[in-house]
This record gives structure tokens, C-alpha cells and sequence, in this order.
């Protein structure tokens, strides 16, 4: 029997990717990346009323490339190859303890193992900023094997590829933020809407319901 | 016919709905009453066939357009999967079995005349199934070139 999407692999709307990856990724950013060949193939291209499929992979890559770009504040078109050769090697098993240094003449060289290779379009990349590239690699490289990542900001929401394919949960739970989010009226939430919820699923802590309020954007009445 | 309420739902649902599946020799359990919490979704076919569970109801809110093609795999383990999707307002326990109470004879007679496994998605307006075959025809209408 053919399966669309394993049971235990995730798959993601561009939509749910932002919502996981707020708050500075959009579905624009998503697919020019996409259109542009920076990522891989998704699961299924969109059309008319069909939306594009992403894979776990795929979600990683645009973590990755969103914190390379937002946080250390490469210029992508300027690095784009060394980006576009990281993440063609992020999740390859012989790079599995990739990490990065400064070359001769400023190359950014990529080593594996008793590998090395100079990472094409690498001249970008200041020496003083391999120590949050390498943090970036080995934190990625540890949710593709882990298959899940606490979402930053979010202690106790989760994109674990085993649990609804990778929606965003509850950690520990099968329980979907955005079922949580039903039961807020509004933008805000007070104590009581915690208890109401807890009504639902007294398994839950209040800590953990404020959280995954908060991820889906409501916030604490003052 | 025997049904295993996900985790999303409240355990409450699934004792009340043991006296309306009884008169149909139907029955009604939750997945927290024969696992832990957060079990994993390759799990959750091994858990179905070993309590003799036929259909799985789980509750969507939100990106049901990537999560069907995931439960398109359930249906590939011989399940039968009814997905409850609420307007919106609040998803109490009420609810929640209100809109399966009203499904539920209609889940059961797609269910019974069924040949293969369907995916059912409940909303309040009623109950909308869909095969595997059209689940993948669907998803090969997605495709097209970058």
C-alpha cells in the first residue's frame, strides 16, 4: 500500500513551518527559498488549493538558513553557495561531526572525520563567526537525529516528527497547541481560561498550557 | 466495532459514549485508558490492533491540508480514522461529544459498507469520508514542477 507520508515522518504546511519558526519566517521567504532551489524538494509542490508539503528535513534547512541569515546577519545572495553546500551536507551521514574553520586566504573549510574541504562561496564568513555557525550545525544535527526541537521560546512546545507528524505539541503529549488555542475568546488568556482547559486535559500543567498559549500568540491579560 | 479516542479528545467523551455504542455492540475507549501519554504516532496502529480497534477518532483544528496525509497512513494500517473538526469556539468535552454523538451513526454505517479503510471528517455540517485512492489522487494533483 502506498503511504504519501510515513507514519513517524513529519510534514508541514509553509504556514505551520512559520508558525513553528516565528516570529521572523514567512510563506514569502519560504518559497522564494524554495523556487530558488536553496532547499530541497518539498514533499509535494502546492498548486491551486493543494498546499505545499514540507519535509522535517526541509524545516531544519530553513531553521538553519533563518538563524545563519537573522542572527549572525550573513547577506544570503553574498554566501549563498557555502549556504546552498551546507545544507546538501547538514544531514549527509559522513558529516555527521561536521564543523567548520578559517582556511588560508579567509575560505571557510568544512571538516569531517579526517576529511576537509573548502566550502565554495566560504570567503564570507568572518573567523569570528564559526563559533555560532558550528553551535548552529550541532544543534541542527542533533534534531535530525532526535527527529524533534523544543521550539525556541517555548519550553514545553515540540515539532517531534512522532507525535501528529510534527505539529506543534505539548511535550510529552499528543496534545496540539492549536486545539489548546480553541479555547482562548481572544488575544489573551487569564487563570481562568487555564482552568477551563485543564477541565479538558487535567494532565496538563498550567505552566505548560501558558506556554503553548503563548506560542499561538495569545498572551496574558495584564 | 471498536473505537480508540486519541489523546486530543477528553477521556470523558469515550465513557459516554459507551451506553449510545452498546445498543450497536459498538465500543468506545481512550488511548490514555491502555497507554501513556504521548505515544507516537507508528505506534498508535500496533496499540489500535492489539485492543481490536477498528477506527481511530482523533480531533483537527488547524493544517488538516498536511495532517490527512498523514493520517492517509493510518488508513494504509487497515484503520478507519474520524477526524473531529470543530467550528470555532471552545472544544469542551461537550463538544466533543455532541459533534461525535451526531457522527457516530454515520461514521458507523460508511464504516460498515466500506471496502476499504476511509478517512471521515466530522465537522458540525456532517460527516465528508474520503478513500485512500482519493487521498492519493489528491496528493498527485498537488505535484507540479518548481
Amino acid at each position: 500500500m502506498r503511504r504519501l507520508v510515513d507514519l513517524g515522518a513529519g510534514a508541514y504546511t509553509v504556514s505551520e513551518v512559520c508558525r513553528i519558526l516565528q516570529p521572523t519566517m514567512t510563506p514569502r521567504k519560504v518559497h522564494y527559498w524554495l523556487d530558488t532551489g536553496l532547499l530541497s524538494d518539498p514533499i509535494r509542490w502546492g498548486s491551486r488549493g493543494h498546499p505545499t508539503l514540507l519535509s522535517y528535513r526541509q524545516l531544519l534547512e530553513i531553521r538553519t538558513v533563518q538563524h545563519l541569515r537573522d542572527e549572525l546577519e550573513f547577506s544570503l545572495p553574498r554566501v549563498r553557495d557555502a549556504f546552498a553546500w551546507i545544507l546538501d551536507h547538514l544531514f549527509a551521514r559522513e558529516w555527521t561531526d561536521l564543523r567548520f574553520t578559517k582556511g588560508v586566504d579567509g575560505a571557510l573549510v568544512a571538516r569531517a572525520r579526517q576529511d576537509q574541504i573548502v566550502v565554495p562561496g566560504g570567503q564570507g564568513v568572518l573567523a569570528g563567526m564559526l563559533p555560532e555557525l558550528n553551535a548552529q550545525v550541532l544543534q541542527t544535527r542533533r534534531a535530525w537525529e532526535e527527529q524533534a526541537f523544543v521550539i525556541p521560546g517555548h519550553s514545553f512546545v515540540v515539532s517531534n516528527t512522532r507525535i501528529l507528524a510534527g505539529a506543534p505539541t505539548i511535550r510529552g503529549t499528543r496534545v496540539d497547541t492549536a486545539l489548546i488555542a480553541q479555547f482562548a475568546d481572544a488575544e489573551t488568556f487569564d487563570a481562568n481560561t487555564v482552568d477551563d482547559i485543564r477541565r479538558v486535559y487535567p494532565r496538563l500543567t498550567p505552566d505548560a498550557i501558558e506556554d503553548a498559549l503563548e506560542f499561538e500568540g495569545i498572551r496574558r491579560a495584564a | 466495532m471498536k473505537f480508540l479516542l486519541d489523546e486530543q479528545l477528553d477521556e470523558v467523551v469515550a465513557a459516554s459514549m459507551m451506553p449510545i455504542g452498546a445498543k450497536f455492540e459498538d465500543e468506545f475507549i481512550h488511548i490514555l485508558a491502555v497507554r501513556e501519554q504521548g505515544t507516537p504516532d507508528d505506534e498508535i496502529p500496533g496499540v489500535c490492533h492489539h485492543e481490536g480497534v477498528q477506527c481511530l477518532v482523533t480531533a483537527n483544528v488547524r493544517d488538516f491540508g498536511a495532517r490527512k496525509f498523514y493520517y492517509q497512513a493510518l488508513l494504509a494500517e487497515a484503520l478507519h480514522v474520524a477526524v473531529l473538526r470543530p467550528g470555532k469556539g471552545k472544544f469542551y468535552e461537550e463538544e466533543q461529544l455532541a459533534l461525535l454523538s451526531r457522527s457516530y451513526r454515520r461514521i458507523r454505517s460508511i464504516t460498515r459498507e466500506a471496502t476499504a479503510p476511509q478517512l471521515l471528517a466530522c465537522t458540525p455540517s456532517g460527516v465528508r469520508p474520503r478513500s485512500i485512492d482519493e487521498l492519493i489522487e489528491e496528493f498527485d494533483r498537488g505535484r507540479r514542477l518548481p
